[in-house]
């Protein structure tokens, strides 16, 4: 699997990205297709597009931070 | 011309913008690509399940909640030169799984718990009484492990030690300790084995990996009657 960064690309340009997969933005946070800002599932954090890590497979939008990677690899070890 | 030159410059870039955008998009609903702001973290993770305390760790733990606590213990133990993130992560922690949950990571970011794990492994019979034991130690921790910190209060300290070995009557109790506890903790355990029978105490002494000239003090108080009977 290919990681992709997003810390050069532009906001505008993530947000577009995030809209290709279903998702949108305020310009600070992740918003769902009902307009709800996104939660972490695992730290219940509202994610930010500052913060934001995409896995595939259902679209998991994570906040870029440890507990949630590990709980996330827990879940689905054979990610990478 | 300016104008156009501009107009053209800016669909020019859309256009890359958009391309690129749609590629993107689709090598993600191939399961190709994963979007990260930086790979630090991923790294960080990845690299604390490649560990062999992970892979002993879990071998014998099957809870997942327990197993994200032990691999955020290694996560603590590798951000410990790094102040900031070492708090962003330990306050992650104690959110999710408050007190119980931090302290579990502790234990392992600490080294206790893979001291423990060598501990256990002289003295079980068999591998399922030692996924039980290394099970009930990061459950029931208050059972097995102590902090003591410089600013503890000794005879506190020392009257709660005595309370749990007699309460618990555990095979072995942690005191843990660092840097300028240490003096404190030596002074609070020589008082506690004054006051209870059936237990020894066998020292260990590691160097702090993020600061070499501070060390880690582990004092095993052990039931005396299982060194008698230990393989």
């Amino acid at each position: 699997m290919e990681f992709v960064s997003l810390t050069k690309m532009p906001n505008e340009v993530k947000i577009n990205l995030l809209k290709k997969l279903g998702y949108d933005s305020d310009g600070v946070f992740v918003l769902d297709s009902a307009g709800r800002r996104v939660r972490d599932r695992y730290t219940d954090d509202e994610v930010s597009l500052s913060r934001m890590l995409i896995f595939p497979g259902s679209t998991v939008i994570l906040d870029n931070n440890p507990l949630s990677i590990a709980a996330y690899l827990e879940e689905y070890p054979d990610v990478f | 011309m300016i104008k156009a030159a501009s107009e053209g410059a800016t669909k020019g870039f859309l256009d890359w913008t958009e391309e690129k955008l749609s590629d993107l998009a689709r090598g993600f609903e191939s399961r190709d690509l994963l979007f990260i702001e930086d790979r630090q973290t991923i790294d960080l993770v990845k690299e604390q399940r490649k560990k062999p305390e992970w892979e002993l760790a879990k071998k014998y733990i099957r809870d997942r909640d327990l197993r994200i606590q032990i691999q955020m213990g290694l996560a603590l133990r590798r951000l410990e030169s790094n102040p900031p993130k070492l708090k962003e992560l330990r306050d992650k922690i104690y959110k999710k799984y408050q007190s119980p949950g931090l302290h579990i990571a502790e234990i392992v970011q600490t080294g206790i718990f893979v001291k423990y794990i060598g501990l256990l492994l002289g003295q079980t019979l068999d591998e399922t009484e030692l996924v039980e034991k290394l099970n009930a130690l990061l459950k029931e921790n208050e059972k097995y492990v102590v902090f003591i910190k410089t600013q503890d209060d000794a005879y506190r300290k020392t009257q709660e030690i005595v309370a749990r070995l007699r309460a618990n009557l555990p095979p072995a109790l942690v005191v843990f300790s660092s840097g300028t506890a240490i003096d404190v903790s030596l002074e609070i355990v020589k008082s506690a084995l004054t006051q209870i029978e059936g237990y020894h105490q066998e020292i260990q002494v590691d160097k702090d990996n993020s600061e070499p000239e501070r060390v880690k003090l582990y004092n095993f108080l052990l039931r005396t009657e299982l060194r008698q009977n230990s393989i």
